[in-house]
């Protein structure tokens, strides 16, 4: 029986103390660094993106520029929801790489909750369990004030690396 | 002077090669670990030098270049970015290069090629370039004149920067009038006031310079300042060694120009620029005097003497007279009459060096008014603004509650609301877009070069300067342009006993044109060369494996193939293209620009490229249509119709491939909703539209369920994430708010579905 969580030394959780901005996924706690989180709005009408992966939904207008917006529930492979009056979007800066400029990107979460700040020592690594697909996306885990909440690493979620799909139409001059 | 073939290689080796390195010292200052800034550069100055090793004997040296290139192409075909290590081979092996360049110039032994670049040949072998037979005592006076020493120039950057750059940008400018000048000045040699302008652009040169007491660039623009006044007061007639000296006088200050530019922009520590004007004087000199020295000056590093500059110090006269630094040539000059002589002492009176200065300023103030200089990103933040500023007026206007509100007022405000921000957007716009012919002129000097380097006869005729773009489409055009004028001299124009035996005129012509087309500007290259060969160009794609054997191809499309990489049919390797790295570039950077490209030609007639851009590139002119529920925007530029097609129109291929008639031609049909990848059951076509896209080679009938409207549109990058769905080149917000979709037209078209 694999009960036993067994905890990750790979990854040190060293140097992940600061500011989280935290959310909820379906009754689940999340945080994301505060310094990746540009603004946080309302849900604005989408215009979607044929052809894409499932929980890239679109793009949205903010303020003149135009951001993708990925749903982060379908994104972890969660049930999708309805959107309400409290669902929100939170829009973050994806650091560039190599010269790339630095990316703003929306992401869709149920409800949108404090900042909190947090300790080296309210941060604890990542459980190890049997989906590492998951635990990528996973800086860590903190247990402030009796509450979890999984710490997310921006960059995993919003870069995609080597999820390129090549279409079946790839163009050929002839 | 002894002219042998040998000679005439080796100056033509020093005279390509010595840019060459150039080029390659300024990229490596940029060039860093993990980034691949700079390697277009590079990959091109290893192409030529390598094309130049192939014309040029140069015994193991061009095993040296090889090398070059094989570095290059592994890191191409590698990595594709720079690594510590290879940045310290490429600059190793550019001070080698230095060195063997300086040794040629001045007859000294070459450097030893470093053993690990394992040359096998014996480097104490004798091979043309080590013959070269100066004639020696022209070759003492020019690279010994007496008492020429070169100048260390000291720059203080931090405090006259805004001095410095402003000098900067002005000497670009006059430069540009200079050479723009001197071409003038070879077809009309009469022409006084071409004559004049040139005049004016080294008389303030050497104001600017005095000014910053750089002496060495003031006693270059004296020089050729008085020449300039011979030629206007025709105590000396132009020809072919003047026009030279001329342009050397302008290359120098250009090279010192270019310089001061990177030492601005703090590129290396260095604040120093190193001239020696000695060379170049003394031609200039002996060309005023009639005594003409057809070749070219080289830069000789005699011991340094420093000299310090400094901004200007307002009690002190700003312009000392030449009496530093001035060779004294072989025959005592005549000294014309009434200008400051060179070989006098130091004026004495204060007087003629207050006027002198009041001249300057005055020159400077006056050649300033006409137009102001604005930095370039605050022009872009501006104009962003003002579109989106657009955008927010728009949806006020829009709003069905505002629209809703029964005033005549209200109305009457928001017409005029709307009427300014319009005029706003178009003088917004107009500030960004620059005459193309800025362009344009650089190829003047190209087609020169080239054509003298290939012993042909090329005029260049240029036609619509005045058509206005985007300055970022013009800096972005600039390459592609040059690419193409290559080719046309290159492959298209013939040799001129060629065109004497076809029955052409001896001067091949080639022509650069603009002209505003359909909410666009159209750029053309055309040449009266030998056309391209389709044969030729079909065969070595089979051969590449681009199309398969026996694939049957319109002519359009086997002339389109020589865009596709690897594809340069050049049978001999020239001096300065026929590597297969460039149309494909080509290609891409037009259509990055949102354009295409479209090329025509007949055998033996010659060849013409057709480039079409936006007029801008944020903001295009956009078919809005409607698929499904989702609204995209087509660019009307690669639209060519649009209708809603009848039943007998409609044909189809193993009731699977869809094709509709227009203008009695069969057009494949593309239906939207596919491509986006719906898999609804198919709705009739006679209940969409049909909008005819173009591209180039081929046409397509999109189908799609509405048309919206017509549209200007400014165009948002959607981000990496979407290049997953290439279909989608980019986004718009539309008047309700919402995002509309630009489609990538070229991929439409060559979908294979």
């Amino acid at each position: 029986m694999s009960n036993a969580v067994v905890t990750t030394q790979n990854s040190s959780t060293k140097g992940l103390a600061g500011r989280y901005l935290t959310f909820t996924l379906g009754g689940d706690n999340y945080g994301l660094p505060v310094m990746n989180v540009k603004e946080i709005i309302h849900m604005s009408p989408i215009t979607p993106v044929r052809r894409m992966p499932d929980y890239v939904k679109g793009v949205i207008n903010l303020r003149g520029a135009v951001i993708a917006v990925i749903d982060l529930r379908l994104k972890f492979a969660m049930p999708a929801a309805d959107y309400n009056d409290r669902t929100c979007v939170i829009v973050v800066t994806v650091p560039g790489v190599g010269g790339e400029r630095d990316l703003l990107m929306g992401a869709i979460v149920d409800t949108v909750e404090e900042v909190i700040m947090l300790s080296d020592a309210d941060i604890g690594p990542t459980p190890e369990f049997g989906v590492p697909s998951d635990t990528q996306y996973m800086l860590g885990v903190s247990t402030l004030n009796g509450s979890v909440k999984t710490l997310l690493n921006i960059e995993k979620i919003f870069r995609e690396e080597g999820v390129v799909a090549l279409l079946a139409a790839d163009p050929t001059p002839f | 002077m002894t002219t042998n073939t040998e000679e005439t290689a080796s100056l033509n080796f020093l005279r390509v090669a010595g840019p060459l390195v150039d080029i390659l010292a300024e990229e490596l200052a940029f060039i860093a670990p993990d980034e691949d800034t700079g390697i277009l550069a590079v990959n091109s100055v290893a192409s030529d030098l390598e094309d130049l090793a192939a014309t040029v004997g140069l015994g193991p040296w061009s095993e040296a270049i090889e090398l070059l290139r094989r570095w290059i192409d592994e890191m191409v075909q590698g990595e594709g970015v720079f690594n510590a290590d290879l940045i310290g081979r490429l600059e190793l092996w550019h001070a080698w290069i230095s060195d063997l360049i300086q040794a040629l110039e001045q007859n000294h032994e070459p450097p030893k090629l470093p053993a690990e670049w394992g040359s096998n040949v014996d480097q104490n072998d004798d091979y043309s370039l080590s013959k070269i037979a100066y004639n020696d005592a022209l070759s003492d006076e020019i690279h010994n004149p007496n008492g020429t020493q070169g100048v260390q120039v000291i720059l203080k950057i931090d405090e006259d920067n805004d001095l410095l750059t402003e000098f900067h940008l002005e000497a670009l400018d006059l430069l540009e009038d200079i050479e723009r000048g001197v071409l003038k000045l070879e077809e009309n040699p009469d022409e006084i006031s071409t004559i004049d302008t040139i005049f004016r652009a080294f008389h303030t040169f050497k104001g600017g310079a005095g000014m910053l007491r750089i002496q060495a660039l003031a006693d270059v623009a004296h020089e050729l300042e008085t020449l300039l006044d011979a030629l206007r007061k025709k105590t000396v007639t132009v020809n072919e060694g003047i026009i030279d000296v001329i342009l050397s006088g302008s290359d120098f200050l250009t090279r010192f120009t270019t310089t001061l530019g990177e030492r601005l922009q703090g590129d290396r520590s260095d604040p120093t620029i190193f001239v020696d004007p000695g060379d170049l004087i003394f031609r200039a000199k002996q060309a005023y005097a009639g005594e003409v020295v057809p070749t070219r000056a080289s830069l000789v590093t005699p011991p340094i003497v420093e000299v310090k500059t400094s901004a200007v110090q307002r009690d002190e006269a700003v312009f000392e007279p030449l009496n530093r630094v001035v060779p004294s040539p072989v025959r005592e000059q005549p000294i014309p009459k009434g200008d400051p002589t060179p070989n006098a002492p130091a004026v004495k009176s204060k007087t003629p060096r207050v006027d002198e200065a009041v001249n300057r300023l005055d020159f400077q103030i006056k050649s300033s008014v006409s137009a102001v200089k604005v930095d370039a990103e605050k022009l872009d933040n501006l104009v962003n603004l003002v579109g989106e500023l657009i955008i927010a007026q728009l949806m006020v206007v829009e709003y069905p509650d505002v629209v809703g509100i029964k005033s005549l007022e209200l109305s009457r405000n928001l017409r005029q609301l709307s009427r300014v921000t319009g005029e706003l957007q178009k003088n917004a716009v107009s500030l960004r877009m620059v005459p193309i012919g800025a362009a344009f002129q650089k190829m003047s000097r190209l087609v020169r070069d080239l054509a003298i380097s290939q012993a042909k006869s090329v005029q260049l005729v240029l036609e619509g300067e005045d058509v206005e773009l985007d300055r970022n489409i013009v800096d972005k055009i600039g390459e592609p342009l040059i690419h193409l004028i290559r080719n046309a001299v290159d492959h298209g124009i013939e040799p001129p006993s060629k065109r004497l035996e076809d029955g052409k005129p001896e001067v091949g012509t080639v022509r650069l044109s603009a002209v505003h087309k359909r909410g666009g500007i159209s750029i053309r290259i055309e040449d009266d060369g030998k056309g391209l060969d389709a044969g030729r160009i079909y065969r070595k794609a089979v051969d590449l494996g681009i199309i398969s054997q026996g694939a049957t191809l319109t002519e359009a499309e086997i002339f389109s193939l020589i865009f596709v990489a690897g594809m340069s049919t050049a049978a001999t390797v020239t001096d300065v293209s026929g590597r297969g790295v460039g149309m494909d570039v080509v290609r891409e950077t037009i259509q990055n620009l949102r354009g295409k490209i479209e090329i025509q030609s007949k055998p033996g007639k010659g060849t013409s490229f057709t480039i079409m851009l936006p007029l801008t590139l944020a903001i295009i002119d956009g078919l809005l249509v409607g698929s499904g529920n989702d609204r995209y925007i087509i660019p009307t530029l690669s639209v060519r119709e649009s209708f809603r097609p009848k039943q007998d129109m409609l044909s189809s291929v193993h009731g699977r491939s869809e094709m509709v008639r227009v203008r009695g031609q069969q057009v494949p049909l593309v239906r939207l909703d596919r491509c986006l990848g719906s898999e609804t059951e198919p709705v009739p076509a006679t209940e969409g539209i049909i909008i005819v896209l173009e591209s180039g080679d081929a046409t397509r009938a999109l189908l799609v369920d509405h048309l919206l409207g017509k549209q200007e549109v400014v165009i948002k990058n959607i981000g990496k994430i979407f290049d997953q769905q290439p279909l989608v080149a980019g986004g718009a917000i539309l008047v309700d708010g919402r995002v509309g979709l630009l489609l990538d037209v070229e991929k439409i078209i060559h979908m294979n579905f």
